[in-house]
């Protein structure tokens, strides 16, 4: 019973030397690179996004080789070899963006869970996916293996930007939760986990305190190279609403020395000009009324940073009031339920901020038991004049629902006109569902996912997610909110009072007249 | 002899006496095969018989062609089936010399059944076997049978039978005549077997010695002839003194490893203090060293992310939230939906579909001992799963004997803390289970600390003063589970807990804790650091 603790000291002694061979080993080769960045920007209503980005590189695993992974987490390797992947997304998100207050999202979202993949083509890429969403439920504790034919699709024109050939896959969990256990394998996936550099202030008890969360990692394989990134995005309240507070008090631990591995390790603080960020940053800009300060943790150790309001903003009102400037994305979509009763329909309000005209896809895949009428398609643009006009649609790519096999995709290709409003409907019925098809708390209602419109972001555009290159063409994913759609729920104690009824009837009458129709009735005289 | 006249001597069968001592309260004789033959003296006339089957001619012609094909599994196909032809055509033989030939039992019917556990009249031990260790008596037998010249069976120079799939036996008809197994031969016992047989001491002990090789080498097929296995491990514990051993083996305790099955089966806020329940089961286990790859987490809900939860990711089991049960690091197998009756059967059992990840899968053997816990709403031999199905006693006591059946575990201790709990493992019948009920038939299981933050109970009763026990135990505890039944006090709980033992093989004062809530963990140290990040010149 003593070896347990033998272990632990084992362990605890590895991890040591892991810390500090690596930089050494990696001064000699550039076969892998891993570097950790945070974005800390000041929200327009005061609340705080912390944007984690964690990317690691290097060569091609081969087969062969039981040492190929340094840094790059073997597993995600090894999933990503055995079921030919070559691109992989997955997302947990819970939490709505309000782009309305909080500008730009720092990367695509959408509430629940998603999984990409970029399969190679084949006869048994659907297996092979099958096999992808079971791997990584089991890496990252979720319920990714519901990822069945049923929320399963593959989008023509929504992600085409990605497309290099092969079978792309998506699925949707729009009702999973994000929780401890998922992060938990998250971060045992980076070289030093929370250990060092700016992972450190991973604290779950502050991220799961929060308005928004978006844990994510992409996976990028080519002939040569892997590239893994891990992102992790929340907005958090600030600790006090006193003038100044600090990053330590928000986050509940301090940064600590970057991780040894890193070639980079650096924290960007966006913050309006009005605040006064301590200690000074290695350096800044100006962006029109914020200002990015950067701080290399490579250079010198920065363990806390402290944000002091100008005696200006003592009150926040009028810090609100000047932070309204905020950036505002390009595309915005929202969409709602209609409808009561056994019918309804689904209404998707596309909004274009810009002065050019907009080229958007369009991505909504409706469960079958929402069974959807595509002639029912009704497009129609608000222009800035207030005019409204139907919208003819570039393209439409309709695929219809096979009951209990796939749902029903739409996508569109829509050409919204500058500063305009454009409005989407459909209408469907709603389907009957089997008594065991429906979960324990049936009562709660069936979750849609998300619809997607997906647009190439201009060079030119400042509103740009934090994911996207500055300076060149992005390509940009908006999400919905998730819809809740209730389905006629029967009474689960009412199968049992048929059965009884229905057997009883069976019983008393079935038999007699069964007896009627093949006994031969006589009297019997008794025997003499 | 050589005929019935009982003169001229045809051949000697020496014998071995079993010498180890055996149990001072035994009333067993120390046997030998010659125990099972009318002493001359007695003027009984008496009879050996013999046997030698074979099924192997043209086997290795046929084996060999298949592995020129790689075709392996039909050539290990050929030579199992071989195998077992020789030993059901010696079986049949057998029979019809008791029922016929020498007809000592002429109304003998006995089926399969009664064959495999040997009820029949008589023995039917091999040289070279443990009744008779001695691979050199067969020569013996073969000069008596001209056994080579009527069946074309040699023995090789190592006294095996050649074609392999043979079998020779000398029959016994005494009716007390039984299987046993010599044992431990002492040198004197050698020299003077050797004295009587008129050979050498290093000859004696060399054919002694092949038995233990062949013991070896049977093994070993066995091991890869695995489908061959169980009809080879019925035989073997049909031969009685075998038997035993394989008992005593089986009984020793030498697990060699630790599994938990954590399952919470509540959905719903409301049922917050299940989830406590079993989140404060999952520290516990995982403080006493049993890995997180070895703990099947199951939660019907997530209370930690629960909007709710005015303590976000937290799980708290005490209303001083001295100790946040979930953590920075908690791995939860199956969750939500997942949460299923078949998820849950099908685990215990083994029967997983296809893609199914790992750590969704127990992967126990026959040397796992496996903690089951199970807390949700529940009543008289049914617990609810998500509040909309149920899973019966009688599901649970199939699976677990099915568990049995596949060689899954080596001992469960099961833990249910729900209503009307020990209904729920009434059922039992597989072996090497213990039980422990938070309630008897008819009662309920009551909620501990009524948290007013958090605006639910928080924990339920029989767990916590179950928790409350473990709070002095670590990895190195001698308590045992008598101690910790010992603790329970049904006044404290409100309700009367339970406990089932009778298929439990062990005693409970000698059952320590740990060997179900610790990990047995072997662990290797490298001499040298592994460096990460540098890779390796050779691949």
């Amino acid at each position: 019973m003593r070896i347990p603790r033998l272990a632990v000291l084992a362990a605890c002694g590895s991890f040591v030397v892991a810390a500090d061979t690596p930089s050494k080993a990696l001064a000699g080769t550039t076969a892998e690179m891993f570097s950790e960045d945070l974005t800390i920007a000041m929200l327009a209503d005061g609340r705080v996004l912390l944007h984690f980005d964690f990317e690691m590189h290097g060569p091609q695993a081969t087969n062969s080789s039981l040492h190929s992974y340094g840094l790059l987490p073997r597993q995600i390797g090894e999933i990503s070899q055995r079921y030919g992947v070559s691109e992989l997304q997955l997302a947990f998100t819970q939490g709505t963006w309000r782009e309305a207050r909080w500008g730009v999202p720092p990367a695509a979202q959408g509430i629940g869970a998603e999984v990409i993949a970029q399969l190679a083509d084949g006869a048994d890429a659907d297996a092979q996916w099958s096999g992808l969403t079971n791997a990584l439920s089991g890496v990252f504790c979720a319920s990714l293996n519901f990822v069945g034919t049923e929320s399963t699709t593959s989008p023509r024109l929504a992600f085409s930007h990605s497309q290099r050939g092969g079978a792309l896959r998506h699925g949707f969990l729009p009702r999973e939760n994000v929780c401890t256990e998922n992060l938990t394998p998250w971060i045992k996936q980076l070289p030093c986990q929370a250990q060092s550099g700016v992972a450190a202030l991973l604290n779950p008890h502050r991220l799961f305190n929060m308005h928004f969360l978006s844990v994510a990692m992409a996976l990028n394989s080519d002939a040569d190279t892997l590239r893994y990134r891990q992102t992790l995005s929340v907005v958090v309240d600030t600790p006090a609403y006193d003038r100044s507070w600090a990053l330590s008090a928000l986050a509940g631990r301090a940064l600590a020395a970057p991780c040894p591995v890193a070639t980079r390790s650096s924290v960007r603080v966006v913050a309006p000009a009005a605040v006064q960020v301590a200690p000074q940053a290695d350096s800044t800009h100006n962006a029109g009324t914020s200002v990015t300060h950067l701080f290399d943790l490579q250079r010198r150790r920065v363990d806390d940073i402290v944000f002091t309001f100008s005696a200006e903003f003592d009150d926040k009102t009028k810090y609100w009031a000047t932070a309204k400037d905020t950036p505002v994305p390009a595309i915005a979509a929202h969409r709602h339920i209609t409808g009561h009763g056994s019918s309804g329909g689904i209404e998707t309000v596309i909004t274009n901020h810009r002065d050019v005209p907009m080229t958007v896809a369009y991505f909504d895949a409706v469960p079958w038991y929402l069974r959807m009428y595509a002639h029912t398609l009704f497009v129609h643009a608000t222009g800035a004049d207030g005019h409204t006009s139907q919208l003819t649609p570039n393209q439409i790519m309709f695929t219809p629902a096979v009951d209990r096999g796939r749902p029903a995709v739409l996508e569109l290709e829509l050409e919204l006109p500058p500063q305009s409003r454009t409005v989407l409907r459909y209408d469907f019925d709603k389907g009957f569902l089997k008594y065991s098809e429906h979960p324990p708390d049936a009562n709660r209602g069936f979750t849609i996912a998300p619809a997607i419109v997906s647009y190439s972001l201009a060079p030119s555009d400042t509103a740009r997610p934090l994911s996207c290159t500055p300076g060149a063409t992005c390509a940009v994913r908006v999400y919905t909110e998730p819809a809740l759609a209730s389905l006629p729920t029967p009474d689960f104690s009412m199968p049992y009072n048929v059965i009884t009824f229905t057997c009883t009837i069976l019983a008393l009458f079935f038999g007699r007249i069964f007896n009627l129709l093949t006994r031969d009735f006589a009297v019997l005289t008794p025997a003499k | 002899y050589a005929d019935e006249s009982r003169t001229e001597e045809a051949g000697v069968y020496y014998g071995l006496r079993q010498q180890a001592e055996k149990d001072k309260e035994s009333s067993e004789a120390y046997l030998c095969l010659s125990d099972f033959i009318a002493p001359s003296a007695t003027g009984i006339p008496d009879y050996i018989g013999s046997i030698a089957a074979s099924a192997g001619f043209g086997v290795d012609e046929l084996a060999a062609k298949y592995e020129a094909d790689n075709d392996d599994y039909s050539a290990i196909m050929v030579k199992a089936l071989a195998d077992r032809l020789a030993e059901a055509l010696t079986e049949k033989l057998h029979q019809d010399m008791r029922r016929e030939m020498w007809g000592f039992a002429p109304n003998e019917s006995l089926d399969t059944q009664d064959l495999l556990s040997i009820k029949y009249q008589g023995i039917r031990p091999a040289p070279g076997y443990p009744s008779q260790p001695d691979h050199a008596e067969k020569t013996t037998m073969w000069k008596l049978g001209n056994i080579t010249e009527a069946t074309g069976i040699e023995l090789t120079d190592s006294l095996m039978m050649h074609p392999g799939a043979s079998v020779c036996a000398l029959v016994f008809a005494h009716p007390k005549s039984s299987y046993f197994a010599v044992g431990k031969v002492t040198n004197e016992q050698i020299v003077d077997y050797a004295a009587r047989k008129g050979t050498t001491v290093d000859a004696v002990e060399t054919w002694l010695r092949m038995h233990v090789i062949r013991a070896l080498v049977r093994l070993a097929i066995a091991v890869f002839a695995a489908h061959t296995l169980c009809v080879g491990l019925a035989q073997a514990a049909g031969a009685g003194g075998t038997k035993k051993k394989i008992e005593q083996f089986l009984d020793t305790d030498n697990h060699t490893n630790n599994w938990a099955v954590l399952v919470c089966t509540s959905r719903f806020w409301f049922n917050y203090r299940h989830i406590a329940n079993a989140m404060s089961m999952y520290r516990t286990v995982k403080r006493m060293g049993i890995p997180d790859s070895h703990i099947i987490l199951m939660l019907a809900d997530d209370v930690a992310c629960n909007p709710r939860n005015c303590y976000p990711g937290t799980v708290f089991d005490h209303p001083q939230k001295t100790t946040d049960l979930y953590g920075d690091n908690v791995e939860v197998d199956y969750r939500g939906y997942e949460v299923t009756v078949e998820n849950f059967i099908r685990l215990l059992t083994g029967r997983v579909e296809q893609h199914t990840p790992r750590n969704k899968r127990l992967l126990t053997d026959d040397k796992s001992n496996i903690f089951i816990y199970m807390t949700g709403h529940g009543g008289e031999d049914f617990l609810k799963f998500q509040d909309s199905e149920e899973i019966n006693s009688y599901d649970i006591a199939d699976a677990m004997q099915q568990m049995w059946e596949k060689q899954r575990y080596r001992e469960i201790l099961f833990v249910i803390d729900t209503c009307q709990a020990n209904t729920m493992f009434s059922k039992f019948y597989a072996p090497n289970v213990l039980s422990i009920g938070s309630s008897k038939k008819g009662e309920n299981s009551y909620s501990h600390f009524h948290d007013r933050d958090i605006g639910v109970s928080v924990i339920d009763r029989f767990t916590y003063y179950n928790l409350e026990f473990f709070e002095s135990v670590d990895m190195s505890s001698k308590h045992t589970m008598a101690d910790l039944i010992g603790t329970y006090n049904a006044t404290l709980m409100h309700s009367t807990p339970g406990v089932r033992t009778d298929l439990f093989a062990r005693k409970l004062e000698k059952t320590y804790l740990t060997d179900f809530f610790g990990a047995v963990q072997e662990v290797e140290l490298t001499p040298e650091p592994f460096p990460i990040g540098q890779r390796q010149e050779s691949t």
